[in-house]
């Protein structure tokens, strides 16, 4: 329950994951859901989404929404303004706060040992 | 009903609140412990209540999740309405250690208060650890003079003035240990048995309205 960072997708056509945390890949998933584990802080996250063919009709309207976001079991749906997508595309190289990905990209968030604590102060002070 | 829940809370969940304790920004003083709110009704937290809300008795509902750390033994009270919920229906208290260093227990009394009131003054303990209850007294919780059985005074409650204590019988001496949920009716009253200096007594407590 400590230490993991919980997303759960709305995918639109299939997209491969793969989940990078300080530079060492961790594992590929195509699922909904998706827990990684954080084993320190800070813990550079990297989720490396590819899939989409821009030359193919079929894939245009493809996307993949982050619906919820959890933080050892805590939900914390702002975490998302920490977040960027750095994509394939020229024209959308960084999308800062992206929880819709259209694009084939690297989407990224940094996780310290307080960022629990500063969510929790947000929220309740 | 008055007893335990057995493994109320997983070892992995243990671990979990004793983390949340850590990080909890505001804790409050009472006077015998420090006490957050876990903010159980904020959407941040609303897995951990679901699984909290999954382990309680049937037809309740969670109205209440404290944090504490217990330094000093508290006096006898019951966890009744105040003001905000005095149109409930009172449900049961339940008292999880998550990290203690020794043995303790709780003591449950056979009188009741559907209003949360504390016999602290009375007692000898005047404010301390009262953050909402009303302060009563023998007269108000009708209690006899039948002298309080001196086993347990002795063994369990000499931090408190015995004579206080005539009229009141014991239920029930719940024994602590992590991850067991001690559950009692939240109009019974109860406090805890007394404890030496710099303890460790963490504790998870949980009050429910019946629905």
């Amino acid at each position: 329950m400590l230490n993991l960072l919980e997303l759960e997708f709305e995918m639109q056509g299939e997209w491969h994951i793969g989940v990078i945390v300080n530079n060492d890949f961790l594992f590929y998933t195509t699922e909904n859901t998706v827990a990684i584990p954080l084993r320190q802080y800070p813990a550079d996250v990297q989720l490396v989404f590819t899939g989409k063919s821009y030359h193919i009709a079929d894939h245009a309207d493809n996307y993949c929404k982050i619906k919820n976001l959890y933080l050892n079991k805590l939900y914390f749906p702002y975490l998302i303004h920490q977040c960027e997508l750095c994509s394939d595309h020229s024209d959308y190289k960084s999308i800062p706060a992206c929880n819709l990905i259209n694009l084939n990209g690297v989407w990224k968030i940094t996780i310290n040992s307080d960022t629990v604590q500063q969510q929790l102060r947000q929220i309740i002070e | 009903m008055i007893g335990y829940i057995d493994n109320f809370l997983t070892p992995n969940e243990v671990d979990w609140f004793n983390w949340y304790w850590k990080i909890l920004p505001n804790k409050i003083d009472t006077g015998q412990r420090h006490r957050s709110m876990a903010y159980y009704d904020q959407p941040f937290f609303k897995r951990i209540y679901k699984l909290l809300q999954s382990r309680i008795l049937p037809n309740e509902e969670i109205t209440t999740v404290n944090l504490n750390s217990d330094y000093l033994p508290g006096g006898i009270h019951s966890d009744g309405y105040i003001k905000h919920d005095k149109d409930d229906r009172m449900g049961h208290t339940y008292l999880i250690p998550i990290k203690i260093d020794g043995d303790f227990v709780t003591i449950v009394f056979d009188k009741i208060s559907e209003e949360a009131v504390t016999l602290n003054a009375e007692l000898g303990l005047g404010n301390s650890g009262i953050v909402t209850y009303r302060q009563v007294d023998r007269n108000f919780l009708k209690l006899e003079d039948t002298p309080f059985n001196e086993e347990i005074y002795n063994e369990y409650l000499s931090h408190l003035d015995r004579n206080i204590l005539n009229g009141l019988q014991v239920e029930q001496v719940q024994e602590w240990k992590v991850g067991r949920a001690m559950v009692w009716p939240r109009k019974n009253l109860h406090c805890s048995a007394n404890f030496g200096d710099n303890v460790i007594r963490n504790t998870v407590l949980i009050a429910t309205k019946l629905c």
